[in-house]
Parts: structure tokens; C-alpha cells; sequence
């Protein structure tokens, strides 16, 4: 009876210390010998190489004019799931419009200085209304670049109406422009891009790009010239469009300078990519171009948080515009960010952000 | 009396040597499950 009595609280005090043991070992292993033991997460992958200069010319971010009417035209298709080249997009009679059109685009112009002195030229998104577009092009020079291949490639930032549907305006200056999408492109997108044109959505192409295409994925940090790399993300969009892709520039003696569409990835999610996988990516000297917070200009306190979580990466100059929104861009004023205010003209209503025509120069 | 003082003893060192006992195969218990959960990588 005695040696049973003694057995008994021995397996008792057992199983404690077979709990106590394996609890303590977790708690000890997870703090205390963490770097010991847990495998760092490896920082810092890919150097993309420098560049000298860089200027970013914003030549369009007003991808349309009227909030009302564009949703309106989205909830009479069904919805931001329907497929946008499906939408009949309001082409007339809005007052707030260019010539009544309701559509406008983005498109920026980039120009990179090689450390070996020569300028990339390179156009980023031809926007979506072709004449818009064309106006546009002609008054910031893009157009005459175009003309006379200089321009070395252009890059479409993902498949969106604002981004895309404006082809034309780039194609009848540079038919064979060199070209670069993300992978995640559908069949319409394509066809499009071989002179399909789509006329329930007012999307009009009789240029086929002829020439060379790249399509470029997410596996890795895509590098395309010394200190110029894109990268691509497969995120879903709304209006059926997957996929997205934005520049990472590596500036000497500044830093990384990120240059966006849309940015649907999130503007968080992108500055952690490029912090886990570019070399220098914990110093992001500036960010460009739209960040898609409040595009249009409704606000969910979940975005205060957004906005405040800015200060961790120490960012230095903030050119947003486009999706971002003005609501957006006064909070990001109001909590000190350095956002760079534009000149409101071009058909841009505010100066809070940089409008069409502003430019942001880093070297 | 003495009975009850030898049977508390034997209690108390019942105890003592089981939760020695535990903690080492508590100890071990984790080292494996970590072991397999690093391989599993």
C-alpha cells in the first residue's frame, strides 16, 4: 500500500512536470534563446544596384471627375465585381468632366539617370481616355518622346480601365513601344493590347502593340536596368482585374524610392516586401504615386491607423496623388508626414498632393 | 503516529521526484516536437 501511495504522487507530480517542463522550455525558447534557436528571417536579398537621378513628372492622376458618376456607373453594372470592360463608362454630359467625359487616366513620365550617366526614359500607365490622354502627352512633352523613340519602355502597372483603356494615346505615337505587365492579365487585356476594341465599355484600340512584350511575375524581384526594378504583386482587384506591379528605384546616397499605380498591394504591404526583399529597404527615402487609401474620399478609422503607421519606416518624401485621396493626403498633413503639395492645375482640383504637371525631382 | 509521518514523507517525496522526473520529460517532449517541426521545414 505504502510503495502504491508514493507511486501515485509520483505520476502526479509527473505529469506537472512534464507540463511545467514543456511550457517552460517553449516560454524559454520563444524569449530568452530566441536568436539561438529560431531561424532568422533572411533581410535584404537582392541588391538592385544605384542609380544617380531621378524625376518623376505626374502627367495624369485625375482618372476621373466626377465620384458620383463613376459609382454610379459601377452600381448600375452590378457592382465593383463586374468585369470592367463590360461597363458602359459615362463618356458625356458630366458638367465636372474633360469635354463631358467622365474619364480621365494615370500616367506618369520617369526619367532614371544611369550611374553611367544616360536617362531611362520611361512611360508608366497610359491612362484612359485617349483624348484626355493625347492633350496631356502633347503638353508635357511625353508625346513628342514618344514619337521619336526616346522613350525606352513603357510599363502598365495593372489591367485597370484608368491605367489601361487609354492604350490608344500611347500607341498612335510608339507602336512598338517596349512594354512590360504584370503577369495576371486576362484575355480581354490581350486583345486589347492586339488592337481589339470593346465598345460597351467605350474602350477603344485600332493600334496593335507590335512590340516587344514582357510579362513578369512575382517570383522575384524583377531588376530591369542597374538600380531600376519592378515588382510585382498577385493581389485581386475590384472590376475583375488581378495583379499589380510598381517600381523600386535605388537612388544613391538617398534611398529607395518607390513609385506606384494604384498600389491595391497596400501601401504597408509594399514597403514591407521591399523591406524583406531589397537590399537597403529599411531606408525608404520616398514614396510616388497612388497609394489607395481613400480614392473616393470616404474614410473607415481603420485608415487613421495606416496613416500612423507611416512613421515606422521613416520616409522622407511623399509625392502621393490619384487613389490616395484628399481626405487622405490632409490627414497625412494634419499628423506632420511630409507630403509634397502640388500646383492644382491640369483638370487637378487641389494642391494638396502633386497634381498633373508637378514634378518631383531626387538626386 | 510515526506511520503518519513516514506516509507524509513518502508523499512529499513522491512529489519532489515526479516533478524532477516531468520536467526532464517535459523538457525532452518540446526539444522533439521542435526537432520535428525544424525538419518538417
Amino acid at each position: 500500500m505504502e510503495k502504491d501511495f508514493t507511486r501515485r504522487t509520483f505520476i502526479k507530480g509527473m505529469a506537472v512536470g512534464t507540463m511545467a517542463g514543456y511550457l517552460g522550455a517553449a516560454g524559454l525558447s520563444s524569449t530568452v534563446f530566441k536568436n539561438q534557436l529560431l531561424p532568422q528571417e533572411k533581410l535584404n536579398q537582392v541588391d538592385i544596384g544605384e542609380i544617380k537621378a531621378l524625376k518623376i513628372k505626374v502627367v495624369s492622376e485625375t482618372s476621373w471627375y466626377d465620384n458620383n458618376v463613376f459609382l454610379n456607373d459601377v452600381k448600375g453594372a452590378g457592382g465593383l465585381l463586374v468585369n470592367q470592360y463590360t461597363i458602359p463608362w459615362t463618356c458625356a454630359g458630366v458638367a465636372a468632366g474633360y469635354q463631358g467625359s467622365n474619364l480621365g487616366g494615370f500616367s506618369t513620365y520617369i526619367e532614371a539617370t544611369l550611374m553611367d550617366g544616360k536617362v531611362m526614359k520611361i512611360h508608366f500607365d497610359t491612362g484612359w481616355n485617349p483624348a484626355w490622354m493625347e492633350k496631356r502627352f502633347r503638353e508635357e512633352g511625353v508625346a513628342e518622346k514618344l514619337a521619336k523613340k526616346e522613350i525606352d519602355f513603357m510599363v502598365l502597372s495593372h489591367e485597370h480601365i484608368d491605367h489601361f483603356f487609354g492604350l490608344e494615346a500611347t500607341l498612335k505615337f510608339y507602336p512598338d513601344i517596349p512594354l512590360y505587365v504584370p503577369k495576371g492579365f486576362y484575355q480581354e487585356g490581350f486583345d486589347f493590347l492586339k488592337g481589339k476594341s470593346f465598345p460597351a465599355a467605350n474602350a477603344i484600340n485600332n493600334i496593335p502593340h507590335r512590340g516587344k512584350m514582357t510579362v513578369l511575375d512575382s517570383s522575384k524581384v524583377n531588376i530591369l536596368y542597374p538600380g531600376i526594378a519592378l515588382m510585382t504583386f498577385d493581389v485581386p482587384i475590384i472590376l475583375r482585374v488581378f495583379g499589380e506591379q510598381a517600381f523600386v528605384f535605388n537612388v544613391k546616397d538617398k534611398g529607395l524610392v518607390l513609385v506606384t499605380g494604384c498600389c491595391h498591394q497596400g501601401i504597408i504591404s509594399y514597403m514591407e516586401e521591399v523591406r524583406k526583399k531589397v537590399k537597403g529597404g529599411e531606408k525608404i527615402y520616398a514614396i510616388e504615386g497612388g497609394l489607395h487609401i481613400s480614392p473616393f474620399e470616404d474614410w473607415d478609422p481603420q485608415y487613421d491607423d495606416l496613416i500612423m503607421a507611416f512613421n515606422k519606416y521613416g520616409v522622407q518624401k511623399i509625392g502621393c496623388n490619384h487613389c490616395t485621396g484628399f481626405i487622405t493626403a490632409e490627414k497625412m498633413h494634419k499628423a506632420g508626414l511630409p507630403v509634397i503639395k502640388g500646383t492644382a492645375r491640369n483638370m487637378t482640383k487641389r494642391d494638396i498632393y502633386l497634381g498633373n504637371g508637378d514634378e518631383l525631382a531626387i538626386a | 503516529m510515526e506511520e503518519a509521518k513516514t506516509a507524509e514523507a513518502q508523499e512529499k517525496s513522491g512529489w519532489g521526484s515526479g516533478i524532477a522526473v516531468g520536467i526532464l520529460v517535459g523538457v525532452a517532449l518540446f526539444c522533439l516536437t521542435y526537432a520535428l517541426l525544424i525538419m518538417a521545414k
